[in-house]
């Protein structure tokens, strides 16, 4: 008598906590915004819990370090893998994690919970495996997207040796204009094709590496266009690869259209 | 002697229901969170329960009104969409910018019905707040009141514009 009391109370209380959960817990997730060092503490476990149970013993090392320029991909000198970790996390990180890594970015303190602080000692703590883990497969129910089919697995071995670099301060970030009102005015998806291209061009987050009108320094610079297409949908060191699902073939050709209005483009 | 025959059953009961709540507890925290931060694919359930709760969350907490905008409608709205929107949003708002599908939950279709059917206020206060646990973060600190609604009109320009 006692124990189907007991199992009825049991099930009422799984049935209650369940309810509470849906249609509660959730709603009040979505409207919170402060987190407190408790939760703090047990988001930090929950991610290092994940992180241990799937990341592997250790991340791809490097592909052998070749001449520049040598077999494309494959073989990479050191510099050039240093810039595909310094690129990957300029136009992919920065944004939220900021440009040294402290979690300053510019949308890093408004999502919730907030972009990791990589110079923590919580980043710190985890080991290269672990972030080439977290870097590729993302968070969910955090604003941290997986990378996987934006980069191959040797540029995110170079993103978490630049974040390595950001931690010991020796990391070296490249500035890079960023757009002015003009130039995001001219974006519109029912426009003109260059108008079309300017909006594919600040949705893919190009300008975040390659600056509004593709005057970045040194090799981020958009000066050769012969090479578009192969750039986007193979990518390029540092660069995530654009499938046809995220720019299509139409807006391919509107990116080049808005490309070819850059000053270094102009037909003379 | 006859009372304690018939014990009263709520000792037992609520008993039960603690320890049930305890269980759920435990496992909400040590099971379903670590699972929910590897989860990827969202079936049909789960995004029609997500939309109806975001829905619920925003005409719940929608101002009565908006603030009088303080710039010419479409043209502010725009730039602000470019500058911060169109990264997870996508240039048409499809939801394909450059994080858009990487993250989890993905970015919300502006054009799709749900974002049709929200109002206008209820679109403002998700701009202006954010959504925990999802990748929408909250702009009050990037643009004052006055200045969302310009983003919003512009919103309703892509649903009206694109297809």
């Amino acid at each position: 008598m006692w124990s189907a009391r007991l199992l009825a109370g049991f099930v009422l209380g799984l049935v209650l906590a369940a309810l509470t959960a849906l249609l509660l817990v959730s709603p009040a997730a979505l409207v919170h915004r402060q987190t407190g060092a408790i939760e703090q503490l047990y988001g930090n476990l929950a991610v290092h819990l994940v992180a241990r149970t799937n990341a592997g013993s250790s991340m791809p090392a490097p592909a052998a370090a070749g001449q520049d320029g040598a077999s494309g991909r494959g073989q990479r000198s050191a510099k050039l893998l240093a810039d595909a970790g310094r690129n990957a996390y300029l136009g992919s990180c920065a944004q939220c994690h900021g440009d040294k890594g402290d979690g300053k970015g510019a949308l890093g303190r408004s999502t919730v919970p907030v972009a990791t602080d990589l110079t923590s000692r919580d980043a710190r703590d985890k080991t290269d495996a672990q972030l080439f883990w977290i870097i590729k497969n993302g968070l969910s129910f955090t604003a941290m997207p997986g990378f996987a089919s934006d980069y191959p697995d040797e540029d995110v071995t170079a993103l978490v040796t630049y974040v390595r670099g950001l931690q010991k301060g020796e990391a070296q970030p490249v500035v890079v204009p960023t757009p002015t009102a003009e130039q995001l005015q001219a974006t519109n998806p029912a426009g003109d094709p260059a108008q079309r291209g300017a909006a594919v061009y600040f949705a893919q987050n190009c300008q975040r590496c390659h600056g509004p009108v593709g005057q970045a320094p040194e090799e981020l610079a958009i000066a050769d266009l012969s090479d578009l297409r192969e750039s986007v949908r193979r990518g390029r060191p540092g660069m995530p690869t654009y499938g046809p699902d995220r720019i299509n073939d139409d807006q391919l050709q509107d990116l080049l259209a808005y490309m070819r209005t850059f000053p270094s483009n102009e037909e003379e | 002697m006859l009372r304690r025959r018939r014990s009263p059953a709520w000792p037992g009961v609520l008993l039960g229901v603690l320890l049930g709540l305890a269980v759920a507890a435990v496992t909400g925290l040590f099971v379903v969170a670590p699972l929910a931060l590897v989860h990827r694919d969202a079936g049909e359930l789960e995004r029609s329960y997500s939309s109806l709760m975001v829905g619920w969350v925003a005409s719940l907490n929608a101002p009565e009104q908006l603030p009088r905008p303080s710039a010419q409608g479409l043209d502010a709205g725009r730039r602000a969409y470019a500058e911060t929107c169109a990264q997870c949003h996508g240039a048409t708002g499809d939801g394909k910018g450059m994080f858009g599908q990487t993250s989890f939950p993905p970015a919300t279709d502006l054009t799709g019905r749900d974002a049709r059917e929200r109002s206008d206020a209820e679109l403002f206060w998700i701009i202006k707040n954010g959504l925990g646990f999802t990748a929408m973060p909250g702009y009050e600190r990037q643009y004052e009141d006055a200045e969302i609604p310009a983003l919003v009109s512009y919103l309703r320009e892509l649903q009206r514009v694109v297809r």
